[in-house]
């Protein structure tokens, strides 16, 4: 079954979810395909088996861990290394932090984000929000000045994002998802009649119902317009109850587990039963196609051309067998299409690297993530925290408006794991109770009955714009063990971003005190992300929402990518991942990104026919 | 005391319905048994043994929610919080099993031999001992008596909707199919008796070989059959266990599984009291307590499938809950060593506590 | 060696949980290993003697007495509070260096003391007695079951038979 030449119909780079999605619609097709992942990777195994490595491995790791960071369970490689969030400091101002981890950050802000390096990527520890990009989202520029406009439409995509849906298994209700509900035009949402989610809506959680109620009716001002404030069940790739004749997937390697989310309250940084989406799935159906080969352990890191086609002629790799040392074997491999699918970052490096798909200059510009800012407190009476999985409602109403011409819009995510985030409770909090106040015995155990599930926090995942200085680049002074270049990054938060923090804080207030929330937010000047605005602070976190560093267009001067997501230099050359997303607007983009993917796979077979 | 069935072949709707209560009884009364050795286990430790009995344990949750759907598809109720439901242990089995008791024990060969017994089918069973699998041919025959007599009319329209859907059923076991009509009945009928117990004609023939290819598509003793889905009935999944071995394509019943060995280490189990009662807590308040607590928890359990299968399939979603909390209940008492000096551990008494004996209650 | 008993009753008056209630989680005697390992046998019996002297605090003068002679006491208060984050937190935390240089393991032991805080072992972190405080479960472990979180509380919503 296996292919044994070193030619393939197409060579994908990455086995994240758009790899695995491009190589299932191709391998369904009898198409060879082989993908190349940089990382480590588990090989469909649950369960450890002597010395190979099941998803097992990872709760191991995850459980025994001090900080229980996103990558937390995921092994730290050195010949793929990956960000992780405590790496992050300020940058000075004279020189760049290169010493602290995989990034060598320029600043003048801090980029937050991170992302893994391993078999099934970043969706191993995503929250699994699967919203859909709002119609305007796609005119920013036209209709408000602002940003970039894609080159298709709400509508040309519509189709696609049902594909995405049904794939990744999506629970929802798309009479809610339309947001006809929400006195705001600008956010609702044209569905296609009759259709509905492949699962039923995740039951909110206890916190959300609490809040829907305490909000009902609630209304803020911007710029002498009201805007209603919603609550609204969040669309979700998490196993629910199916509608139909659809039939959850469950997890890769031991299929009876997993077919139902079982509130484990941990899909970040690993859902231990799989009832979430990963990219694990797929790239299981993509093999039993038997038309998709695997190789992990096999960083690509040159692109060669063809002089003449201008076509991409081989992939380089290094592929190393073992991550505990730096020895590695030189390899390539032809493929008549070649898919970049390595990661918004990565594939930019990949590129630069090798020198190609360049001639706009854009490559590596315009890198957007989600600046998350948190406000947290005490809710008056106990609202059950730190259970179920970690969002399952928002407040949507303001991701759209006549404002996005001054100010980013924000999308409000309710989190359900009381202070985890914000103060690493329970685990980073309950010492200072002991070791500073004293607390033993009974008096310990009911302070935290009494208190812990009060605690509430809100997430705002504010808009960002893209931004040509805001970069990814490569400097030969960096490398990691293998040779290969560590992402250089220039980044910053701009007045748009910041006011749409300060309006933000401002709407988190008026919910506050309309539901007497005692207030515990704390922005710290020591804070990595901490920002100012008009004389007030703020702190931004990292989403992992890296988008668009490679950017799709209408023209070859100013973008990567047509609207085939084929890189306008090279005939044979795709580009897939949230690279490709000229805006990023206030959807977590990894349903858009899938959306795009299955487009850009029917594109690559339609280019396939020619050959 | 379980000595409800009449060996008699059901010709009135009113025995049917007796039966399909009995079978409700039946399958949930292997539960503690399973649930038992299965909790005994010592965390992280016989994962191959954990993951096989779990399996089928979710079968057996699979077979009483097809019973009680066949029940409700004939226009009868379940009846299932009351302190008569549940056997005391040991007990015979409510289908006339009278040929062993069941026990409550923790996981040891001594419990597997116990599981044989339940799940023994009828090929291997004396002539004159009644096994699972012929329980429910009877009902399968009654059906057809019945259907006979009455038609389409013997699956009211009305009762539809009140059965649990598929969707509210998950974690391995088996799909949950709607009964409509005599087809949809057997269909869920065969679902339990080829799952498990097994009844003679649709069993392996121990002449062949085993039938591990064509169902599953693994050929061989490749260890990555470790842990993997397949589909053998629950006898031979336990009697591999009790041998210590995997069953691979070309074993027969006489050659016993000649695949890998099967890791397990009975001393990684908490040496819990075997079949215990309230009086072996009675002089040890804290762990009555926890007694006590389980079997509140259990009782609710009860209440909640009560109504599910009543009418209101949606409190199935807090049954769910309850039942994780039941493990946990079930396994926090387990840890604790009596403090008789015996090295006996506690384990739960699975008692049904009536509504009015509960406290609180006036 | 180590007296669990001894371990179980002290950790009982510190953590607020009955000493069943410990014995249910499984990782008593993995924490009463682990603080053999890291404490020198003198300190923990003066500890255990101390506590034992003391006795109940279910009153003002005892606990008073608590305070001044275990939790204030330079040498046995961090190993108190050393053992209330096992239990809550399944972590052993390194001791003060100060404490280290009066009390700590002596040179002749096979175990230095760790020059990390760690997570005693994943089982630990399952067991750790703060997700029950907090009237949850741990974070990755013991599911509660699907939509559980839309009822109030921990416990699945108990529904009223009429």
């Amino acid at each position: 079954m296996t292919h044994h030449h070193n030619d393939y119909d197409v060579v994908i780079v990455g086995a994240g979810i758009a790899g695995a999605i491009m190589a299932k619609q191709l391998g369904e097709q009898g198409k060879q395909v082989l993908i190349l992942e940089a990382g480590t990777g588990t090989d469909g195994r649950f369960f450890d088996q002597g010395k190979e490595q099941g998803y097992e491995s990872y709760m191991e790791r995850f459980f025994t861990a001090m900080a229980k960071i996103p990558n937390a369970p995921y092994p730290n490689n050195p010949n793929a290394p990956q960000p992780l969030v405590t790496d992050i400091q300020k940058p000075p101002l004279d020189k760049p932090v290169s010493d602290h981890g995989y990034f060598v950050q320029y600043g003048p802000d801090p980029f937050a984000s991170t992302y893994t390096r391993s078999e099934g990527g970043t969706t191993l520890h995503w929250l699994g929000t699967c919203l859909r990009m709002l119609p305007e989202d796609f005119e920013l520029q036209s209709r408000f000045g602002r940003g970039r406009d894609w080159p298709i439409s709400y509508q040309e995509l519509q189709p696609w994002y049902e594909i995405a849906e049904q794939h990744i298994g999506v629970s929802a209700n798309a009479d809610v998802q339309n947001y006809h509900q929400i006195d705001n035009p600008s956010v609702q949402l044209p569905f296609e009649e009759n259709y509905n989610y492949p699962m039923e809506q995740i039951p909110q959680s206890f916190l959300d119902q609490y809040l829907a109620k305490g909000l009902q009716g609630m209304q803020v001002n911007i710029d002498n317009q009201t805007y209603p404030i919603d609550v609204v069940a969040t669309p979700q790739g998490r196993n629910g109850m199916p509608r139909g004749d659809y039939r959850p997937v469950g997890a890769v390697g031991n299929p009876d587990l997993g077919q139902r989310c079982a509130g484990n309250s941990n899909c970040v940084p690993i859902c231990p039963i799989q009832a979430k989406y990963s990219a694990l799935k797929t790239l299981e159906q993509a093999k039993q196609t038997g038309n998709v080969t695997i190789e992990t352990q096999a960083v690509a890191y040159h692109l060669a051309v063809d002089d003449n086609t201008q076509n991409i002629s081989k992939v380089h790799y290094k592929r190393y067998h073992s991550s505990d040392s730096a020895a590695f074997e030189d390899k390539a491999v032809t493929g008549k299409i070649v898919v970049l699918a390595a990661h918004a970052v990565e594939n930019a490096k990949l590129l630069l690297a090798s020198n190609v798909a360049n001639s706009s200059d854009q490559v590596g510009r315009n890198l957007m993530d989600h600046p998350t800012m948190l406000t947290w407190g005490l809710m008056p009476c106990k609202i059950g925290a730190f259970r179920g999985p970690g969002s399952t409602s928002g407040i949507p109403s303001l991701r759209g408006g006549a404002f996005r011409a001054d100010q980013a819009a924000f999308r409000i995510e309710i989190g359900n794991w009381g202070w985890s985030w914000p103060e690493g409770a329970p685990i980073a909090t309950v010492p200072d109770l002991i070791d500073k106040h004293g607390l033993f015995g009974p008096a310990l155990r009911h302070k935290i009955a009494e208190e812990y599930p009060r605690m509430f926090r809100f997430g705002f995942l504010v808009e960002q714009l893209p931004d040509p200085d805001n970069r990814v680049t490569i400097d030969d002074q960096y490398r990691d063990q293998l040779g290969n270049y560590r992402p250089v990054i220039h980044y910053k938060v701009t007045d748009y971003t910041r006011a749409g923090m300060a309006q933000a804080k401002e709407v988190s207030d008026a919910i506050f005190q309309r539901l007497g929330v005692e207030p515990f937010t704390q922005y710290k000047t020591s804070d990595p992300g901490y920002v100012q605005y008009q004389g007030k602070g703020y702190v931004y976190n990292g989403a992992g929402h890296l988008v668009g560093t490679h950017l799709m267009g209408k023209d070859p001067k100013d973008s990567v990518v047509n609207r085939d997501q084929r890189s306008w230099d090279h005939p044979n050359l795709y580009l897939v991942g949230c690279g490709n997303m000229p805006t990023i607007a206030t959807s977590n983009p990894t349903l858009t990104m899938a959306a795009l993917t299955f487009w850009a796979a029917d594109n690559v077979l339609n280019a396939l026919d020619q050959y | 005391m379980y000595h409800k069935l009449q060996k008699r072949p059901i010709e009135t709707l009113e025995q049917l319905h007796h039966d399909l209560q009995l079978a409700i009884e039946l399958e949930f009364s292997t539960l503690p048994v399973y649930l038992s050795a299965l909790y005994s286990i010592r965390e992280g430790t016989n994962q191959c043994a954990y993951t096989v009995i779990r399996s089928v344990v979710m079968e057996e949750m699979f077979h009483l929610t097809n019973a009680a759907n066949l029940l409700i598809a004939t226009g009868g109720s379940p009846a299932i919080n009351n302190p008569e439901f549940l056997p005391t242990f040991p007990t015979k089995l409510p289908d006339g099993e009278t040929w062993f008791e069941a026990d409550l024990q923790p996981f040891s060969p001594a419990a597997l031999r116990n599981f044989l017994k339940i799940e023994m089918p009828a090929d291997l069973a004396k002539a004159d001992d009644i096994t699972i699998g012929e329980f429910y041919v009877g009902i399968e025959k009654g059906l057809e008596t019945l259907h006979n007599r009455y038609g389409p009319a013997l699956f009211p329209a009305d009762c539809h909707d009140k059965q649990i859907a598929h969707k509210y059923y998950y974690g391995g076991g088996g799909e949950i199919t709607p009964i409509t009509d005599l087809d949809s009945a057997n269909f869920a009928l065969n679902a339990i008796v080829a799952q498990g117990e097994g009844v003679p004609e649709k069993h392996w023939n121990p002449t062949q070989p085993f039938p591990l290819g064509e169902t599953t598509g693994i050929d061989s003793g490749d260890h990555q059959l470790f842990m993997q889905p397949r589909e053998l009935s629950h006898y031979y999944r336990f009697n591999e266990l009790l041998l210590g071995y995997r069953y691979v394509q070309g074993d027969t019943p006489d050659s016993g599984p000649t695949g890998p060995a099967i890791p397990i280490d009975y001393r990684q189990v908490y040496p819990v009291l075997k079949n215990p009662q309230p009086e072996n807590y009675h002089a040890f308040g804290a762990i009555a307590r926890l007694d006590t607590e389980f079997n509140l928890t259990l009782s609710l359990l009860l209440d909640q499938l009560h109504l599910a299968f009543n009418g209101q399939p949606d409190i199935l979603v807090a049954a769910v809950g309850t039942m994780f909390g039941l493990k946990e209940k079930a396994q926090n008492m387990m840890r604790v060593p009596l403090p008789d000096g015996s090295g006996h551990h506690a384990a739960p008494t699975w008692r049904y506590i009536p509504i009015d004996k509960r406290p609180g209650a006036c | 060696m180590y007296r669990l008993s001894d371990f179980y009753r002290l950790s009982a008056a510190l953590t607020g949980y009955q000493e069943v209630e410990l014995q249910g989680t499984g990782v008593g005697p993995v924490y009463c290993q682990t603080l053999s390992k890291w404490v020198r046998q003198d300190v923990i019996e003066a500890l255990y003697a101390q506590a034992e002297q003391i006795g109940a605090l279910d009153n003002d003068t005892n606990q008073a007495r608590f305070y001044d002679q275990i939790w204030n006491s330079a040498k046995l208060g961090p190993v108190a509070r050393n053992i209330i984050k096992m239990w809550y937190l399944s972590i052993w935390y390194q001791l003060p260096a100060d404490w280290n240089a009066l009390y700590g393991v002596d040179d002749f032991s096979a175990d230095k003391p760790p020059v990390e805080d760690y997570v005693i072992s994943s089982n630990a972190y399952i067991q750790g007695l703060v997700w029950n405080a907090l009237g949850s479960h741990p974070m990755g472990a013991k599911q509660p079951g699907y939509g559980t979180w839309a009822f109030p509380g921990h416990t699945a919503k108990t529904h009223n038979l009429d």
